[in-house]
């Protein structure tokens, strides 16, 4: 008899305690959905609802009007540095232009080479004046000659060119004849533009200098 | 003893369920709420019934399971027809775990003088 009690009394406690463990287990799960649903919108008045639905309305109203305020904001604020890159890519350009003629940058390129020599045979010897050697320069630079070297030393925008007795002074360096100009640029332009009747070679050639015009590739002026 | 283990049991029913939590569809939190209701009336009659000296396991194991059904199916019916035929649950169910619990509550205090 005791020993029918003690079972029937362990089945009970098993019974109670599986039955109260499943729904206490269930408990929390069903707190979280109706916790959810009150947070959703499933169980609101419709007239709430329809408040709350115009109110969103109008406020993506407002919103995409200030959004396509902002997008051409963001548009002119592009099209500006746009504007500036290309401005500061064009200055870019000019710096790098001046500083070739500045005698800042060393050149590589195609371009031609002209030798003067004086004779020294005739009667009267020969002798390179400044105003030919002048002329012979500018007219380079005017057919696009980027970068030119006399005897090796650069010549530059500002750089003084003049005959000094025997010597010729290329700024504040001296040297002396024969003279190699070498020029970097377009090579046939140049050689063209020398040879032009009434041109550099004309007149060095009438005052009996030679001026021997090579086309060289590639000229390296420091 | 029998108390205490329901305590345990509930109590551990909801620590596993907060850390292990089940599921449950938000179409079907109604029904699973009333049968929860049910399935509590159920322990606390089953709670009473062992107080008493009446109680039965097939009993108690038999009317948790039908009460429980019955209740989440009488919510089911009357969403289905548009009346709200939980209330019936809700009233029935609740006003039988308070007369379980006062029960409880005299026999104890019964026992103790």
């Amino acid at each position: 008899m005791r020993k029918q009690a003690t079972s029937s009394l362990r089945s009970i406690v098993i019974i109670f305690g599986l039955i109260s463990l499943f729904v206490g287990f269930l408990l929390p799960g069903q707190a979280r959905v109706v916790r959810e649903m009150k947070q959703s919108y499933q169980n609101e008045d419709p007239k709430d609802l329809i408040r709350v639905i115009k109110d969103l309305q109008q406020r993506k109203a407002e919103l995409s009007g200030e959004q396509q305020e902002l997008t051409q904001k963001v548009d002119q604020y592009i099209r500006a540095s746009d504007d500036t890159a290309a401005q500061v890519k064009q200055l870019e350009g000019e710096i790098a232009v001046l500083r070739q003629r500045m005698g800042a940058t060393a050149l590589e390129g195609p371009g031609i080479r002209v030798t003067l020599t004086e004779q020294s045979s005739g009667a009267t010897p020969s002798i390179l004046a400044d105003e030919d050697l002048l002329l012979l320069l500018s007219d380079l630079w005017a057919s696009g000659a980027e970068a030119i070297s006399l005897n090796g030393i650069r010549l530059t925008d500002t750089t003084s060119v003049y005959r000094a007795g025997l010597n010729i002074r290329v700024g504040d360096k001296v040297t002396n004849m024969p003279l190699v100009i070498d020029a970097i640029g377009d090579a046939e332009n140049m050689s063209k533009g020398l040879q032009i009747p009434g041109g550099a070679l004309d007149l060095l050639n009438l005052r009996r200098i030679s001026a021997i015009v090579q086309k060289v590739n590639p000229i390296s002026i420091k | 003893m029998v108390g205490f283990v329901t305590v345990c049991g509930l109590v551990i029913g909801i620590v596993l369920g907060i850390v292990r939590p089940v599921h449950i569809p938000a179409v079907y939190s109604k029904y699973v709420g009333l049968a929860l209701l049910a399935g509590m009336d159920s322990i606390l009659g089953g709670i009473k019934g062992y107080l008493k000296d009446s109680f039965d396991a097939t009993v108690f194991f038999s009317g948790f399971l039908i009460n429980s059904l019955v209740a989440a199916l009488l919510g089911y019916l009357g969403d289905q027809l548009g009346i709200d035929l939980y209330l019936a649950a809700v009233v029935v169910f609740g006003s039988r775990m308070y007369q379980n619990i006062a029960i409880i509550r005299r026999v104890l205090l019964k026992k103790e003088a």
